[in-house]
């Protein structure tokens, strides 16, 4: 049973789901204030979406339970995928560290590695036309201040 | 209708430089986008939206109204010539336009695109410019009950936009009501889901919500599925020109997809994709060869895409007048005029009817700069079908941020866009729509405060007592049974 679940796309995103339902009711049941001086409560709201929420996820899990043909968990090509977002983190915090033109370049060289590029031409020159090119736009065209 | 010096009047608004300099530029980019397989005219428009702070209203309405126009169109260019639509809502151009083009008539194909885009799209915006302010006189009457209820209308979208499960679109948007809810309660002032961060106070930005949801999951997604083929794409165009004669003929096909496409644009949720395949479904059925269609017809192309672009200006119509989105890019445009400081509702439109007329010229210029680069542009197309998506994807990435960072000149924005991105990644591969999540962040903010200032003097029952809120609730029940049957033919 528990297998079956963990195997079925469905299954496991409505347990998920049912699970953060479960959680954010309990959250709000404790967390937010349940007093009301006039009309509904705050915590009221948010709790009918987690009810909303459960229940779809409920749902979900039951359907894939009873459907004989179990839906295949998605295609993930994990390598890629958690290098890319372990880079766009990583420029996150480097942005902060450091500056717009420098994260930017730092941050394509890597992307592009990441997805293929050798060309030592296109390595150079696309992040650093890129990235100047978009610092002083942002900057002169559209007076944004970048980092 | 309003003041006619109102409408000349925002013509010479229009037609300055600095404003209308920007029309090209982002019709342009939203064929780009709305051409480029993965991406779509709502990515354009979300990762552009930033870029608008500093510009004055009109420069940004010319940005984004022209990446909406040019993007609407644009999906047609890859439904005929890779017969892979850049959107749903041309899907039915696949069906006449890519048998068109495999017989060496691709320039033909894109021409009865562009052509009937651009009829359909000014048609449409013809329709905004009578209708929103009769819709914007009514609106003026309403109250909180009423205002709930055209949130749910607005959540009746989600039947447009669920794919494959309808469940699972409930799902999203209720998550994306819920992240609406972060930060202070808008009645008592309770802080709620803070988790005791200061930068939570406030709520999560709209912006980097919509950039990360829109843009961060295409680029992981993108990452996912990379190097898996876009299908053979015709490269042979021999730029033609729209025969008139042949489209004068055809004026009741073009003026009946393009009412059509108005109408089903101007009720939240029902969008593009069924305009389309309706007015092909018509188009199919009066015509005197229907068993020609499906063969390279180019009635069957010019239904589908005068339709799927008159919704252009048919969803701005309940954007404009009541505030709530009618697909998903116009949700995004709703943050976008929101963060120039105009509040979409009846007010707006029936005080300052020149903003009005400012749209109206706006999408007109915009559809007509639209037919010059499709007409142009046509030989171009295979080359932006051909993206080189090693060199895309992080200028893509790198746009993310740097728009995530100058909405509120935070750090954490930009921090919250990648946590949000791949929060949708993971959504999407389960199958659960991004889209979806972002309209209940747009709506959360009509819907709770309206919900509980309804209830505060009264009970429950108001919502269906007062005569506006229960037609618009049912109209609300309606439009979802309606997309239900729909969307069960269409697949």
């Amino acid at each position: 049973m528990v297998k079956n679940i963990l195997r079925d796309k469905d299954c496991l995103s409505g347990l998920v789901v049912l699970i953060f339902a479960i959680a954010g009711y309990v959250y709000s049941e404790v967390k937010i204030s349940s007093v009301a001086t006039v009309g509904v409560a705050p915590d009221f709201y948010p709790k009918l979406l987690f009810i909303v929420i459960g229940g779809c996820g409920a749902a979900t899990l039951i359907q894939g339970i009873r459907r004989e043909q179990k839906k295949n968990m998605p295609y993930f090509n994990w390598k890629p995928v958690l290098t890319t977002i372990g880079l766009l983190v990583g420029y996150a915090y480097l942005l902060q560290l450091t500056n717009f033109i420098i994260s930017s370049i730092v941050f394509m060289v890597a992307f592009m590695l990441v997805l293929g590029e050798r060309k030592p031409l296109n390595l150079i020159s696309v992040p650093v036309v890129t990235s100047l090119l978009i610092y002083f736009l942002f900057s002169k065209a559209f007076m944004i201040m970048l980092p | 209708m309003g003041n006619f010096q109102d409408i000349i009047s925002a013509l010479g608004q229009v037609l300055t430089l600095s404003t209308i300099m920007w029309i090209p530029f982002g019709v342009v980019v939203g064929v780009i986008f709305g051409a480029a397989p993965g991406l779509t005219a709502t990515t354009a428009v979300a990762l552009f939206t930033p870029m608008t702070f500093y510009l004055p209203l009109n420069a940004s309405l010319s940005l984004l109204l022209g990446i909406y126009c040019g993007g609407f169109y644009a999906g047609s260019i890859p439904a005929i010539l890779i017969k892979t639509p850049g959107a749903p809502g041309n899907a039915a151009t696949t069906l006449d336009g890519h048998p068109m083009a495999s017989k060496g008539k691709a320039g033909e194909a894109l021409t009865h695109s562009v052509f009937s885009s651009w009829l359909g799209g000014t048609i449409g915006a013809i329709a905004l410019l009578i209708f929103a302010p009769m819709l914007g006189r009514v609106a003026l009457r309403f109250g909180a009950p009423e205002y709930f209820s055209v949130g749910m209308l607005g959540l009746a979208c989600v039947a447009g936009i669920s794919g494959k499960s309808m469940l699972k679109g409930i799902v999203s948007v209720t998550i994306g009501l819920v992240l609406a809810t972060i930060g202070m309660d808008p009645i008592v002032g309770n802080f709620r889901f803070t988790f005791g961060n200061t930068y939570l106070l406030g709520g999560i930005a709209l912006i980097p919500a919509l950039v990360g949801l829109f843009a961060i999951t295409e680029v992981i997604s993108k990452v996912n599925f990379f190097g898996s083929d876009d299908g053979t794409i015709i490269s042979n165009i021999k730029m033609s020109w729209p025969d008139l004669k042949f489209y004068w003929k055809s004026k009741v096909l073009i003026l009946k997809s393009s009412a059509i496409g108005v109408f089903i644009g101007a009720v939240p949720g029902i969008g593009p994709t069924i305009a389309s395949w309706m007015s092909y479904n018509e188009a199919k059925r009066t015509s005197k060869y229907p068993e020609k269609f499906g063969t390279g017809v180019a009635e069957g192309i010019m239904s589908s895409e005068a339709s799927n672009n008159a919704v252009t200006g048919g969803a701005l119509i309940p954007l404009l007048t009541l505030g709530v989105p009618g697909d998903t890019v116009t949700a995004v445009l709703l943050s976008a005029l929101m963060i120039q400081g105009l509040v979409p509702g009846p007010t707006l439109v029936v005080n300052n009817y020149g903003l009005v007329a400012t749209i109206l010229w706006t999408l007109i210029f915009a559809n007509i700069i639209m037919l010059m680069v499709g007409l142009l542009g046509s030989r171009f197309f295979p080359y932006v079908l051909r993206t080189r998506w090693q060199i895309m994807l992080p200028v893509i990435a790198v746009l993310c941020v740097t728009g995530g960072y100058a909405s509120n000149n935070s750090f954490f924005d930009v921090k919250m866009l990648m946590i949000i991105g791949a929060v949708g990644f993971f959504f999407q591969q389960f199958d659960y729509p991004v889209a979806p999540m972002v309209l209940g962040l747009i709506l959360g903010p009509i819907i709770e405060p309206n919900f509980r200032r309804a209830l505060m003097g009264s009970d429950w029952t108001i919502f269906f007592t007062r005569p506006f809120s229960l037609g618009i609730l049912i109209l609300t029940v309606a439009t979802v049974a309606f997309m239900k049957l729909k969307m069960s033919k269409v697949q």
